[in-house]
């Protein structure tokens, strides 16, 4: 039987992911989240402008990357307040879960290749 | 046929994290929310920063405008468009001030999000724990016989009553617990 410890430590691993995975079910944040990947400090308008959603439900949806660790923000002033979005470590995590392929196994010819490098390195 | 391929890619995208949130809930045993706090400023958004914590180390996504809208829009902006479209579960107020107030009138008579609000008055103007008199008391009334959810938070400074920190996440505790079981048992 697992330990009361453990069995808690695991609940708040699976308590962080709902909470991720809660902020990313939705079209319009999945497409903020990858592109704040493709392009690291994006600004607000550009997100709004590059996704065409009105600003004001932009914000929401923002905010719910933001509150839930997905995204972290910086505030510059250029003349006036500009709004910038990076992945966090949490959020390059699970881009890397949902997108990132696995290796492909390699094929018969492949193989052979590799296995002939590696009999000349011996 | 690249577009078709990638739009294909989309929605399995779209699939895949639909699938794995169900699957955490399920091995919770709880859904998972989206909640905004809302309220005045000063120490009504230290409160509310304080329940944001709480609510987000339970898996929850608590929203405080102040600190989570992006500068160009400020939290002021937070249109009732958005509070109707967006996929929020629910709405807490605070009312410690008129603009509060103000906001409650409006998203009180508004169909579409008067069922997600949550309202948290002082014991002194909620119409159980004091005689109604006033405009709002009389308004916090209606509210509370056509949605219920009127809520007197005090923290013990004047009635037995929780603080906004102890009543938010057991209301939101037992929310997301029926949402995930008996989904249509709850309006929203």
């Amino acid at each position: 039987m697992k330990k009361l410890a453990d069995r808690e430590e695991m609940d708040l691993e699976v308590l962080d992911r709902l909470k991720a995975y809660t902020a990313l079910d939705n079209p319009i944040r999945l497409r903020a989240f990858r592109l704040i990947h493709e392009s690291p400090g994006v600004p607000f308008n550009e997100i709004a402008r590059r996704i065409r959603i009105e600003s004001g439900l932009l914000a929401y949806h923002m905010g719910v990357l933001k509150a839930a660790g997905v995204v972290d923000v910086t505030y510059e002033r250029d003349g006036r307040q500009v709004t910038s979005y990076r992945l966090g470590a949490r959020g390059e995590e699970l881009f890397s879960e949902l997108f990132h392929k696995r290796p492909r196994p390699t094929s018969k010819a492949g193989k052979a290749v590799l296995r002939s490098v590696v009999t000349r390195q011996n | 046929m690249m577009e078709s391929r990638e739009a294909l890619s989309k929605v399995n995208t779209v699939r895949r994290v639909h699938r794995i949130r169900r699957e955490a809930e399920q091995r919770l045993q709880r859904s998972g929310l989206v909640v905004i706090l809302l309220g005045s400023s000063g120490r009504g958004l230290d409160e509310r920063r304080d329940v944001a914590h709480v609510l987000a180390r339970r898996g929850i996504v608590a929203l405080v405008p102040e600190d989570d809208f992006p500068v160009e829009i400020g939290p002021s902006v937070l249109e009732v468009d958005v509070l109707e479209r967006s996929d929020m579960d629910l709405v807490f107020l605070s009312i410690e001030s008129w603009g509060a107030a103000a906001e409650f009138g409006q998203f009180s008579s508004n169909p579409k999000i008067a069922p997600k609000l949550r309202v948290l008055v002082r014991p002194e103007y909620h119409p159980v724990h004091s005689p109604p008199g006033s405009y709002l008391t009389d308004l916090y009334l209606t509210h509370l016989v056509r949605h219920g959810h009127v809520y007197p938070v005090d923290g013990g400074r004047q009635a037995p009553v929780p603080s906004a920190k102890a009543l938010i996440p057991m209301l939101v505790e037992r929310h997301r617990e029926i949402k995930a079981f008996r989904p249509l048992n709850i309006t929203k």
